[in-house]
């Protein structure tokens, strides 16, 4: 593993290093609150997350493992994790298909060509390449509906309910779609 | 949740899902006390994780407001000039819990030591159970407030999750008070209510699905 600056800023947190937390803050608050964003699609609620999210890092920094994960894998879980559990707490709305599982929801088109070309962002740098690119090539492994469908679940924090009328599959079909994908991914990566 | 075509053991597929986000809300909280409990639990996580981390790069940047950073100091260190050992410490645990918690503080200018309410929620759950904690009594009185009582064969029982700790059962939430005797409820601490076996979980961790909780927290 290549040197990991990010990690030494969670570390130094943990330590109660308001610098370093305003130094990790500027490296990867853009980010992080693209992920809010991504997955809360409101921007004030995104903006609550946020200061959530930066609460929870200096007050967990020290739970940080760096041999575990990448100090920005570490990061954009806590923005993940924090911004489904906001998303799935909000009071039911009616589900309506036509509109927000399709519209907002819904994977791109063509999401296996879309991870196949993503776009290194900055961070990919201290990702060792080749294991990235393994994750990739077996997402390509995968059929491009089970592919898209995990990918819009990841990526957008889709429930099973969404997916499943975004899909137009039984709910219960979907679950089994999607743990038999995440089943060959791993098969693939253990390969 | 058998899947027979799955071939995923029901623990490794709670990790994957969890990570993956599909969940709905009890499951990601059962998985989430999970993580904080059992290390192998957390570990299987860990590898899901890493092994999903690569479609990260897919989330595109976006500026924050510029006095984001601000709002988060101020948040967690709200006397700056007069450093002091504020609500922060020990207010991490479960943060994740925190969406779902309504806590309230007496204002921060009243006399020491202020009694603190939460009420206990979960989605899709008409539970509601209320948690009052007086620290001069030393006593936490918990009643529930709305729901339907557990069923024939059930209880609720009623746990303390100080941070970075196991839960301990301290009691069943039945008709009427409850009243606990607590040294102290620690900021940070989460009080959570699982559906168990009539007279509580026999093991003494819990066993049945969480149904709601609330994190102390305050402000």
């Amino acid at each position: 593993m290549t040197a990991d600056p990010i990690s030494g800023l969670i570390a130094a947190t943990a330590n109660a290093d308001r610098g370093a937390f305003r130094e990790l803050y500027s490296a990867t608050s853009s980010k992080l609150f693209g992920v809010c964003l991504r997955i809360l699609k409101d921007r004030s609620e995104a903006e609550d997350a946020m200061q959530e999210v930066y609460t929870r890092v200096w007050l967990n920094a020290r739970r940080y493992d760096s041999a575990k994960a990448r100090g920005m894998t570490w990061l954009i879980a806590v923005a993940r994790n924090l911004s489904i559990d906001r998303l799935r707490a909000r009071p039911a709305a009616p589900l309506n298909p036509g509109k927000r599982a399709k519209a907002e929801t819904g994977p791109a088109a063509d999401p296996v060509a879309e991870v196949a070309d993503t776009r290194r962002g900055p961070e990919d740098e201290v990702i060792a390449r080749s294991e990235a690119q393994r994750v990739v090539d077996c997402f390509g492994t995968l059929e491009p509906e089970r592919a898209a469908a995990l990918r819009g679940a990841y990526l957008d924090g889709s429930s099973y309910e969404e997916l499943s009328l975004h899909h137009d599959v039984p709910l219960n079909t979907m679950r089994s779609w999607l743990r038999r994908g995440l089943q060959k991914l791993k098969e693939c990566l253990e390969a | 949740m058998s899947d027979p075509a799955g071939h995923m053991p029901d623990r490794e597929a709670l990790a994957a899902e969890y990570v993956l986000g599909t969940l709905p809300l009890a499951e990601r909280l059962t998985a989430e006390a999970l993580i904080a409990s059992d290390v192998n639990f957390a570990s299987l996580v860990a590898d899901w994780q890493a092994r999903l981390a690569v479609l990260d790069d897919d989330y595109k940047e976006a500026t924050p407001p510029r006095d984001m950073l601000q709002r988060i100091e101020s948040r967690l260190f709200p006397e700056a000039a007069r450093p002091k050992r504020g609500w922060l410490w020990g207010a991490g645990a479960g943060l994740a819990l925190a969406v779902l918690a309504l806590v309230v503080f007496l204002p921060p200018a009243t006399p020491p030591e202020p009694a603190v309410t939460a009420t206990l929620t979960g989605e899709g759950q008409e539970l509601a159970v209320q948690a009052s904690y007086d620290p001069q009594a030393g006593a936490l009185t918990v009643r529930r407030t709305a729901g339907p009582a557990a069923g024939a064969g059930q209880d609720y029982e009623l746990w303390l999750i100080p941070e970075g700790q196991d839960a301990q059962s301290i009691g069943l939430v039945r008709d009427g008070d409850l009243e606990i005797p607590l040294d102290t409820l620690p900021e940070g601490a989460t009080l959570a209510i699982t559906l168990e076996p009539q007279g509580g979980s026999p093991t003494g961790v819990a066993t049945g699905p969480l149904l709601v909780a609330a994190v102390i927290s305050g402000g």
